[in-house]
């Protein structure tokens, strides 16, 4: 009879009893183990982050970290790398989206469109994406060597390159980053838009055709409207992830030639694990999360503003 | 079923238990097996007593330990990798070395270290870019040289048992209370040069320049700068460049541009009592004296005639383009005559190459009434223990210390793999001498009669040992080659250094 009763009582129910029972709904206490590891691994070293940055981290083993306030911040702009890194980081940043945008979104538009073969094109334009960025670094690495490489090769063939160098140039080494970081991960892009291309209501574009709506109109008053979101989604995924990248850096040029490609995320790494001065890199972090989610709010922000958001 | 004997939510609810506790257990005891002393660190006397029997076998007293030593991709540790069984053989200990680029191995090293944790055992230690940071972190070996209940070298470990003043360099810093690492391997820069076209070319260059071309112990860099413009014409086909530098950004390019500096004059940042020992606190720097100056502009000419790339070029950037003819000379480490000299690899093969001193300081460039030398300079990989360990735990790693910087050991992994000896014994042991000359079956030995008088005074340059050195090589690589690419002249680079390194030392 209970049995019954239990059987014909909805989940709703149950929850609600759970919680009257022990406090919190059954899924509640599911949760939690989950939320415990999430905030152990997350809010916890965050709240570290922002407690070292006061501090001038102890070098030697037995020393007492010394509170110095704000003066980590501070130092931050008397610091002629981090204040040239901000320049170099929008220049990497601003190129490379820009054009990972512009690219994705126009094989997006090739791959919605294809009648044939789609799906395995598809599958090959994601290639570079599932490579490691380390092995990207390297590919490219190779790939630029003025001994073997054949963009090296290339470049110099074609007379852009003349008697130079593509990674040991101060001009074209970040040039080589960002065609490298462009390379791997446009079909990012490419992916998530045509994934919302999609989405796009065939009734609207049908009901555009029978206005007499050309390809271009239809793409500016059908398509682009109502792939805002997800636009707006693959840039801020794709920023958030640029804004922090140093792996190709790394392998490729090490920050180099002259600071030409210390970007301000690669200087934090040189200054928290190389030359171990984890407040400053502690308050690098701070500030360099800080200014991400700032200009990730303000850009939505804007596009709120523009009133292309839905 | 579970009815029976035990419901099913017991039998989970014992299963969870029992997982809990295991992975606590393994939480707690970590990874590594932990030793258990047979001869035991504080009474030997009486660990005797608890296991009679083996007191004889100094090796085994920690059998059934684990060890990890963190290396750099070195010769050395690719060899000791692969005689990884026959050193549990003889100790019962496991030892896995797990190896990678120097940046990683610092970052890993580091956050182990300074963290008080114990995930890396041993860890190599490069004496600038990691023990002038982590020295106080590392155990000290004293404590154990001369220990009769651990097992110890022959030869023994004193400063004339290995090359000039290497145990110094790797193993004291800033004093000489603590000695936190033995010399392990160690790559010296000497010169590598294409003999053949040297040869070959000889009558051409002495029509256009007055002078043989040779290479000697007397060259100097304006010599140098010579053969470069030669080779970069259209005299010789067979090369791209005349020479190629290695000035990546971080050590590559401090070492490479040091050695420039110091074969004029002698010319260094910073003046050390000892600039084998360094110091914590160096002082103000040299940077923006006349000699500093003059020095970036010589900088600056020999890289505007070198490979273009040179900016990007590590020691290992700089191999390729030497085995691939594009450039006919350059300064790198002894331990790539292995793949230079292989003729599968290069094509500076089969006797085209010869090796020399680093070439130097051409007096007329020297402006501060010091000595022109051939600036030297290496890079000493030191073996290392974590001090965050319990002393047992130091102890079954200084056996492996001692095993794998024997000589024995050393002189077997230059026959093999071709490393880098560090000590005296190995170096003028008859096979190596006799290894130093043509035709060899050792091509790394083909480098030791230069390395050997370049790593001695006068023309030696070991520092600056100073706890601030990666900042430093750091803020030094980046100034001078802005300098090198044009966009800086070379007095605006001395003064912003000079500020720099000042301020970054409180001065």
């Amino acid at each position: 009879m209970a049995n019954s009763e239990v059987l014909e009582t909805s989940g709703r129910q149950l929850s609600v009893l759970h919680k009257k029972r022990y406090g919190l709904s059954f899924y509640g206490w599911m949760v939690i183990p989950a939320v415990i590891l999430l905030l152990a691994i997350t809010v916890y070293p965050f709240f570290w982050m922002i407690v070292m940055s006061v501090f001038k981290v102890a070098v030697r083993p037995g020393a007492k970290n010394e509170f110095v306030g704000f003066r980590n911040y501070i130092q931050l702009f008397q610091d002629h790398l981090w204040v040239k890194g901000w320049s170099i980081q929008a220049k990497y940043v601003g190129i490379s989206l820009t054009i990972e945008f512009l690219l994705g979104f126009t094989i997006a538009l090739l791959l919605n469109n294809i009648r044939r073969g789609a799906n395995t094109l598809t599958t090959v334009f994601l290639f570079p994406m599932m490579v490691a960025p380390v092995a990207v670094g390297f590919l490219y690495l190779y790939i630029f060597n003025a001994s073997f490489g054949w963009y090296f090769w290339f470049l110099r063939t074609i007379g852009i390159l003349k008697k130079g160098s593509i990674l040991g140039d101060l001009q074209w080494a970040l040039a080589g980053i960002i065609i490298a970081d462009i390379w791997e991960w446009t079909p990012f892009m490419a992916l998530v838009l045509l994934a919302g291309l999609k989405k796009v209501p065939l009734d609207q574009m049908e009901a555009a055709k029978v206005d007499g709506a050309g390809p271009v109109r239809r793409f500016i008053d059908v398509t682009f409207p109502n792939m805002v979101p997800v636009i707006v989604i693959a840039v801020l995924i794709r920023f958030m992830d640029i804004m922090r990248y140093i792996d190709k850096i790394f392998v490729m040029t090490t920050g180099g030639p002259a600071g030409a490609t210390k970007t301000v995320a690669f200087y934090l790494f040189d200054v928290a694990f190389h030359f171990f001065e984890l407040g400053r890199g502690a308050a690098m972090g701070f500030v360099l999360m800080l200014l991400t989610i700032g200009l990730a709010i303000a850009f939505v922000n804007l596009l709120k503003r523009k009133g292309v958001q839905r | 079923m579970f009815n029976e004997k035990m419901s099913r939510r017991r039998f989970l609810s014992h299963a969870g238990k029992a997982a809990l506790g295991g992975g606590l257990l393994y939480a707690v005891g970590g990874t590594v097996i932990k030793p258990r002393s047979v001869l035991g660190s504080k009474d030997k006397k009486e660990a005797e007593k608890k296991m009679p029997g083996v007191e004889g076998d100094l090796w085994k007293q920690y059998a059934g330990t684990k060890l990890i030593f963190m290396s750099e991709n070195t010769p050395p540790s690719y060899a000791i990798k692969e005689r990884a069984n026959e050193f549990k053989e003889l100790t019962g200990m496991e030892i896995e070395i797990r190896q990678d680029v120097l940046s990683t191995v610092q970052e890993k090293v580091g956050i182990d270290l300074k963290g008080g944790t114990g995930g890396y055992q041993l860890n190599y230690a490069q004496d600038k870019p990691m023990t002038t940071m982590f020295a106080d972190y590392q155990a000290d070996l004293f404590k154990f040289i001369g220990d009769d209940t651990l097992p110890q070298e022959p030869e023994g470990y004193d400063v004339d048992k290995w090359g000039y003043r290497w145990l110094d360099v790797t193993g004291f810093f800033y004093n000489k209370d603590r000695l936190v690492a033995f010399p392990y391997d160690n790559a010296i820069a000497i010169m590598f040069y294409r003999q053949d076209l040297f040869e070959k070319y000889a009558g051409k260059f002495e029509a256009k320049f007055g002078y043989p071309l040779e290479y000697t112990d007397d060259t100097t860099w304006k010599q140098v700068l010579d053969f470069m413009k030669f080779f970069n014409g259209k005299d010789v086909p067979e090369i791209e460049y005349g020479f190629g530098f290695q000035g990546l950004e971080g050590w590559a390019g401090q070492l490479d541009f040091q050695r420039v500096f110091f074969a004029h004059g002698q010319w260094e940042e910073w003046s050390f009592d000892d600039p084998f020992i360094g110091a914590r606190d160096p002082g103000p720097c040299h940077w923006g004296d006349d000699q500093s100056i003059k020095n970036l502009y010589t900088l600056r000419e020999l890289y505007k005639y070198a490979h273009p790339e040179s900016l990007s070029w590590n020691w290992a950037g700089v191999n390729t383009a030497y085995q691939t003819s594009k450039v006919a000379m350059c300064v790198n480490y002894g331990e790539f005559a292995a793949t230079v000299e292989d003729p599968e690899q290069s094509q500076a093969a089969g006797g085209r190459t010869a090796y020399g001193l680093d070439p130097k300081g051409e007096p007329s460039w020297i402006v501060n009434g010091g000595q022109a030398v051939n600036g030297t300079n290496y890079g000493i990989g030191g073996i290392a223990i974590n001090g965050n360990l319990s002393e047992d735990m130091q102890r079954a790693a200084y056996i492996f210390a001692v095993y794998a910087t024997s000589a024995e050991i050393q002189k077997s992994v230059l026959k093999g793999l071709g490393g880098t000896p560090t000590r005296m014994s190995v170096l003028t042991d008859p096979e190596v001498v006799k290894a130093m000359k043509r035709p060899t079956t050792m091509p790394n030995a083909l480098t030791y009669p230069p390395s050997l008088v370049g790593v001695e005074p006068p023309h030696v340059v070991p520092g600056p040992k100073i706890p601030k050195w990666n900042e430093y090589s750091v803020l030094q690589c980046v100034e001078c080659s802005k300098c090198v690419a044009g966009k800086q002249s070379p007095e605006q680079t001395a003064s912003i250094l000079k500020k720099r390194l000042d301020q970054m030392h409180g001065v």
